[in-house]
């Protein structure tokens, strides 16, 4: 298991075709005049996939149609297999978090996740959730009411409410809101943990910073289009009409941006200090595969290459913005 | 000490529920259970008590003060003949007022506060959730439309002013549960269809109430101004419940009509109230 500060686990191998936990296709959603979800279609593998955009591009819309909670105006959605608009027992094999606050906020936090769990069919739904509540970190015999929590308590008893069951898919609308860093670090590593067993872990959030430790495979909406959606280094490396920013820094940066500008498929060079520059290039691969025999031809020293923009946040300034 | 094979790693993560599972009619307990707590604001605060308790009340002041004279003074009583589909008119208030409370409280919050969401992405269908609510209104509504007249006719039994004989005895015990019954279906349904048309319980409590009043007002109004047909006092909504549960008591009749046109009048009312319930939930898009 990783932890949250590891590098971002491998996404699991895809699974045989027709098993896959959740196919988008064409979907769209229209409130009115208001198009809020447009010909969208993406398919969801176990794991953690982070569906990534600014606030009202559409994705709490597009959560909701995953869960079954509004029919789409166009398309399909397939959850294991399942129209779960129609089929309530696939939506038993589903857990929400969702983004209201006001959750039956006079109720105990046993009491709120003991009833998710018999709403969908436990048995023992108590011991279910005191489970539940002990993993998230919540006190199962606390007596206050949820609406004396502190907004990060509220965010787990939501959370803890969606996992009682122990769903195949978890849909979670910015679940990371409210909580203070020890919990957030405390949560991913739970989300991750979910992912890692098998789990199709579906997160949205608009803050990149949680995407980005969360994993790396990302759906970004913008505007209720696709605006990409795959691996986010992958992505950057999609996107050839940018050109990738690299900082070099190095002992005669003057001397080496002229070499790169005629050897390394440079497009432009602007240094900044006398062993500090930054590169632009079209083609990244074969800019590392040569600056290290350029510098040996100049005879200068290498000190450090640090790529700009192949961050999520880069990558997602660049899809948004378009 | 502890060897070798006695160790042991358990495999703490994540694991999918393999125990038992109950089916849909849990869920809808579940759903009605709770509820009838929130109606009656149990494990709430005091405040959230306050109404159903007051209403409640209301309605076996007159059982107590009935049987108190029973018990104080029985010759009094001796040969009268108990009223007991007179009652229905003494808990009418309490009934209005339970069902403007409870009825936007448990319908009209739920889309307020995003519960119906969470009730909709578990295995629950919409007509599951309804029914499981109506079952938890009527309930409640029991308690001021059925269980004041069972301990009225429990009390008068017991002092011994009771109805003569057993068959007579279950004869008036099936009347007051099928009152109980058309009574509490009747604003069950009432009180549903107000909060199926908004969100806001104040304005569904209102629209409850100004229902109930103005139906009767035009009614009555018709009926004496214009000096049309008996008929017309059929769409005095409050009277419609009243009027078929005092022919079940064969007492006279409120309105001046055959049974089957009253009857007729309040089925159809049903229907048109259920159907309001229906469409509006079915039609209902969740947005939170």
């Amino acid at each position: 298991m990783s932890s949250p500060s590891a590098p971002t686990p491998a996404p699991p191998p895809p699974a045989a075709p027709g098993s896959e936990p959740i196919v988008v296709t064409n979907l769209s959603k229209w409130f009115g005049d208001v198009v809020a979800v447009s010909d969208i279609s993406f398919t969801v593998w176990p794991g953690v996939t982070a569906l990534l955009g600014p606030n009202g591009a559409g994705k709490s819309t597009a959560l909701r149609m995953i869960a079954g909670l509004t029919p789409p105006s166009q398309g399909t959605v397939s959850v294991l297999g399942a129209n779960p608009r129609r089929d309530t027992a696939v939506r038993g094999r589903i857990g929400l978090v969702s983004q209201e606050e006001h959750l039956f906020q006079e109720q105990r936090a046993l009491d709120f996740v003991t009833l998710a769990g018999q709403l969908n069919h436990l048995s023992d739904a108590e011991g279910a959730a005191r489970k539940v509540l002990a993993t998230v970190e919540l006190d199962p015999d606390d007596k206050r009411p949820i609406a004396s929590y502190s907004k990060g308590m509220r965010q787990r008893v939501k959370l803890a409410q969606a996992l009682v069951h122990e769903p195949d898919v978890l849909l979670a609308d910015e679940p990371l809101t409210g909580l203070d860093p020890r919990q957030r670090l405390h949560m991913i590593k739970l989300i991750q943990d979910l992912g890692a067993n098998g789990v199709c872990v579906v997160v949205s959030s608009h803050v990149l910073d949680e995407v980005e430790r969360l994993g790396s495979r990302v759906l970004v909406i913008a505007q209720g289009r696709m605006a990409a959606q795959g691996d986010f280094h992958g992505i950057r490396a999609l996107m050839d009409d940018r050109p990738h920013r690299i900082r070099v820094r190095a002992s005669d940066a003057r001397e080496l941006g002229a070499q790169l500008l005629a050897h390394a498929g440079v497009r432009g060079v602007s240094v900044s200090a006398t062993d500090e520059l930054e590169v632009n290039t079209d083609d990244v691969e074969l800019f590392r595969t040569r600056i290290a025999s350029v510098a040996k031809a100049a005879n200068v020293r290498l000190l450090e290459v640090q790529p700009l923009d192949d961050d999520l946040e880069s990558v997602f300034r660049y899809l948004v913005g378009r | 000490m502890t060897t070798q094979t006695e160790a042991e790693i358990f495999d703490r993560g994540y694991r999918r529920y393999d125990g038992e599972r109950s089916g849909v009619g849990t869920a809808m307990r579940s759903v009605w259970l709770n509820s009838i707590q929130r109606a009656l604001g149990l494990r709430r605060k005091f405040r959230f008590k306050i109404v159903p308790i007051v209403t409640i009340l209301l309605a076996y002041i007159p059982a107590l003060a009935f049987l108190g004279i029973a018990v104080i003074l029985p010759s009094e009583l001796v040969g009268e003949t108990v009223d007991y589909a007179g009652y229905y008119g003494l808990i009418s208030i309490s009934t209005l007022l339970l069902t403007a409370f409870v009825g936007p409280e448990l319908l009209s919050t739920d889309r307020r506060t995003g519960m119906f969401g969470l009730y909709m992405a578990s295995p629950l269908t919409r007509t599951h959730y309804l029914t499981a609510k109506a079952s938890a209104l009527a309930t409640v509504l029991f308690l001021v439309t059925l269980m004041p007249l069972l301990f009225l006719l429990l009390g008068y039994t017991f002092v011994g002013l009771g109805p003569e004989g057993f068959s007579n005895t279950m004869i008036l015990l099936g009347r007051i549960i099928a009152g109980g019954l058309i009574l509490s279906s009747f604003m069950t349904l009432l009180g549903m269809a107000a909060a199926t048309l908004t969100n806001r319980q104040a304005f569904a409590s209102a629209g409850i109430v100004m229902t109930l009043i103005a139906s009767s007002v035009l009614a009555n109004v018709m009926f004496e101004v214009a000096e049309v047909d008996d008929a017309v006092l059929l769409a005095d909504l409050g009277n419609l419940p009243n009027d078929a549960i005092q022919r079940l008591f064969k007492t006279s009749e409120i309105i001046d009509v055959p049974s089957w046109q009253s009857l007729g009048a309040l089925g159809g009312v049903l229907a048109l109230l259920a159907l309001i319930v229906i469409w509006g939930y079915q039609r209902m898009e969740v947005t939170k």
